[in-house]
Order: C-alpha cells, then sequence, then structure tokens
C-alpha cells in the first residue's frame, strides 16, 4: 500500500510542470496558479483512495485543479477581491525576444475569456486531452465542451487578429 | 460538400475517425477555402500552446515538491534551483522572484534552446524565432523554423532542428518549386516558393492522437491523402532527385 502510494507521489512529481501549465491556462497569473497547483497536489494526496487504478491521473488532477479554482473564484467574488491585474504592468518590461511577446498576447488573450472556455482549451489546445477525457474532466457532456471550446476558438481568434493588425499599423 | 466549423475543428483536433477525416481531406483538396479553415484552426492551437509551453521548463517551486512531500527531490539538484532548508526564506525567494520577473524566471537557461509549440507539436531550434506560420491576405505562410528549413534543409536530412522534415521536392505547372513536410511527426503540408515565399496550400493533420505518437514513430514520406492530392494536382513532370534539389537549394529556388 504504501507502495501504491510512493508510486503516485512520484508520478505526480512528474506531472508538476503539466499541472502548473494548466494552472496557467485557467488562472490568470502565475502566483495564483501555483498556489492552485500545490492545494490541488495536497488534496490529491489526502484523497488517494479516490483515485481509480487505471484511469488518467492527470486528468484526476486536472479535475481537482478545476473545482478548486472555481471555489477560489466565487469565495474571491465574496470578498470582491481581485488579483489578476495586479502584475501586468511588470511584465511588459522582462520580455525580450519575439517568442516572448507572442507567448504573452497568448496569455493575454487566454486572460479575456470566461473561466469555461480557459478550462476547455487548456485541456483540449494545451494539455493535448481527447474531447471525451476533457469532458469528464470537467463533468460536462461532450457537446457542451466542443461548443465552449469552439467559441473559446473564435474569440482568441478576434482577440490576437485585432492584436496582429494593430502592431502592422504600427511598423 | 459543406462542413461545420465544428467539424473543422474536430478535424484539427484530431478527433474524426478514419472515414470523417478521409470525407474532411477530400473536401480541402477541393475546396481551398475549407483548407484555409483548418489551417487557421491547426494555426491557432499551435499558437495557444507555444503560448503555454514555456511554462514547462521553468523550474517547479520548491513548496510544489514539498507539498508532495518530497524535498529530496533529485530533480530539483539537477534543475540547479536552491534548496532552502526553510519553508520562510523559500516563501521570500519566491516573492522576490516574481517581482518583475513574471512568467520567465529560467529564461536565460531556456534562450539557448528555445522550445516552441508547433503545428499541436514541439519544435526545437535556436537563435531568433517566430511562430511557424502565419496568415496573410490570401492564405497561409511559413515562417521562422519552417520558413528555414523549407529554403534550406535538404530531402530526409534532419538538421538542427529535427521538428521539421522535408519530403518530396517538386516544380509544379506553374514553375514554381513546392516541397512537402512533416512538422512534428503531427502535422504535414506543403510548401510552395511564390513571390519570395513559402505558400501553404494545404496543411493535413497527421492520423494520430495526441498521446499515442512517439516522437519518430511514423515512417518517411507517409502524407495524408489531402497533401497527396495536392502534389498530383500541381507536380509538372517528377519529383527532383537529390541532385536536382541540391541544385534548386543552392540558386535560392529561383524560377527555371
Amino acid at each position: 500500500m504504501d507502495n501504491a502510494i510512493e508510486n503516485i507521489r512520484a508520478n505526480i512529481a512528474g506531472l508538476l510542470p503539466r499541472l502548473r501549465r494548466f494552472g496557467r491556462t485557467i488562472t490568470r497569473n502565475a502566483e495564483d496558479a501555483d498556489d492552485l497547483v500545490q492545494m490541488a497536489v495536497e488534496r490529491a494526496l489526502k484523497r488517494v483512495d479516490q483515485w481509480q487504478q487505471g484511469t488518467r491521473l492527470d486528468s484526476w488532477i486536472f479535475s481537482i485543479m478545476k473545482n478548486a479554482w472555481i471555489d477560489e473564484t466565487r469565495s474571491r467574488a465574496r470578498r470582491s477581491r481581485l488579483f489578476a491585474a495586479e502584475e501586468e504592468g511588470e511584465q511588459i518590461g522582462v520580455c525580450h525576444t519575439e517568442q516572448q511577446i507572442s507567448a504573452m498576447e497568448v496569455q493575454k488573450a487566454m486572460a479575456q475569456l470566461p473561466d469555461e472556455q480557459r478550462l476547455a482549451i487548456g485541456l483540449v489546445l494545451v494539455e493535448g486531452l481527447a474531447y471525451k477525457e476533457a469532458a469528464e474532466t470537467l463533468q460536462i457532456p461532450i457537446g457542451t465542451l466542443t461548443s465552449r471550446l469552439a467559441r473559446g476558438r473564435e474569440a482568441l481568434q478576434a482577440i490576437l487578429s485585432a492584436g496582429e493588425a494593430r502592431s502592422k499599423v504600427r511598423t | 460538400m459543406t462542413f461545420s466549423d465544428e467539424i473543422l475543428m474536430a478535424y484539427s483536433d484530431g478527433e474524426l475517425d478514419a472515414q470523417s477525416r478521409a470525407a474532411v481531406e477530400a473536401a480541402m483538396t477541393a475546396d481551398p477555402d475549407i483548407a484555409r479553415r483548418v489551417a487557421r484552426h491547426l494555426a491557432l492551437a499551435a499558437r495557444v500552446r507555444s503560448g503555454f509551453d514555456p511554462v514547462l521548463r521553468e523550474a517547479v517551486p520548491h513548496r510544489l515538491k514539498e507539498a508532495l512531500g518530497d524535498a529530496s527531490d533529485p530533480a530539483s539538484a539537477r534543475a540547479g534551483t536552491a534548496a532552502p532548508g526553510d519553508i520562510a526564506i523559500a516563501r521570500a525567494a519566491k516573492r522576490a522572484r516574481s517581482k518583475g520577473v513574471w512568467a520567465w524566471p529560467q529564461w536565460s537557461v531556456v534562450a539557448a534552446s528555445l522550445v516552441i509549440g508547433v503545428m499541436a507539436g514541439r519544435l526545437i531550434e535556436s537563435g531568433q524565432s517566430q511562430l511557424p506560420i502565419a496568415m496573410d491576405g490570401s492564405g497561409v505562410v511559413a515562417r521562422g523554423a519552417l520558413e528555414r528549413a523549407l529554403s534550406t534543409h535538404l530531402a530526409g536530412r534532419l538538421a538542427g532542428d529535427a521538428a521539421v522534415r522535408i519530403g518530396t521536392t517538386f516544380v509544379s505547372k506553374s514553375g514554381d518549386y513546392c516541397r512537402t513536410f512533416v512538422l512534428s511527426n503531427e502535422v504535414a503540408g506543403l510548401g510552395c516558393r511564390t513571390g519570395g515565399d513559402w505558400r501553404l496550400p494545404v496543411m493535413a493533420r497527421l492520423p494520430t492522437g495526441p498521446e499515442s505518437s512517439g516522437p519518430y514513430r511514423r515512417a518517411a514520406g507517409e502524407m495524408p491523402p489531402a497533401v497527396m492530392r495536392a502534389v498530383e494536382e500541381r507536380i509538372a513532370g517528377h519529383a527532383l532527385d537529390a541532385r536536382e534539389e541540391a541544385a534548386a537549394l543552392q540558386k535560392g529556388w529561383q524560377k527555371e
């Protein structure tokens, strides 16, 4: 039994970079993302017995993160505290390469989408889950997933194209 | 035949069965507009992924490893991160780092080998980098590492960025050079040299799920039907042999 838990621990350790990336897609800043990963990892370890052998460990933790994030945003709304915008001014100055700027544009565009679209895009486009797996992780019907995905994509496309049009005018 | 955007989206996400996939690819070859819409989905997916991939290469904060009850993780030593013995120190360090260095604490380490997501896959390249494709008014053009590979790689040769593999080179009926390519083992396409750019009339997803594809499992030369048909439609004569290909590359892909 101890051995099994050690195994899961090791597997979660291997997943940490991806959990952080998923955290970044669903929260709007790095600090929140890591807080969320930490919370999810602690919860996962406490409830290890709820994970079903043979199912995807990453999906299971993603769903814990999703639930934790929804709880968090609700309680923040109650306290009406806003974290996301605080660091925004500092991000610009440290971007150098075209690569970084491009990544930043994507992250900013994502930040404008509603939670439900960010979750769908994060799981399918960023984490590479199949529609069925993503729908199960989010506990929604597959049709709901695909329509959120489609709407999210459309919105992102619009935001990013508008950004490109602006930068063309500048140069 | 018309396809809803949801079907084209599902195609670009690798969600269709073989039969529907073939139907979409047939439509892509018949209708440039459908090909463009698919390319748009693939491009957006690649762009979104590349926007978050840098997170994978950041050092995992110590507190997350601690949350796993694993403070002596050898990976943390390998990544060269300090392992403060005291949580308060770790927190303070984290606070200090997060000021002004938001998402890129490791950037200097990463800069030597920037890794970007490409066409729902990954492409490794060095130096200045861009996304591999861009849209303009009339379609999709190659940029960054893909543009470089189309311009400078010979078929089958895996140069610096092995993520782009060049297949066949031929002269099209309009006299332009065209080359097939595979990106990250996930997306195949055709690039044709027109007006100093490599235009991409077709791109198609290779039929593998995101989880099932090993890095170089796919046999060379295996192209989706949509790409094959695009080649057949355009090719004038035969594919270039290695000598002709090298000569065309030397001349900078100028028309005959």
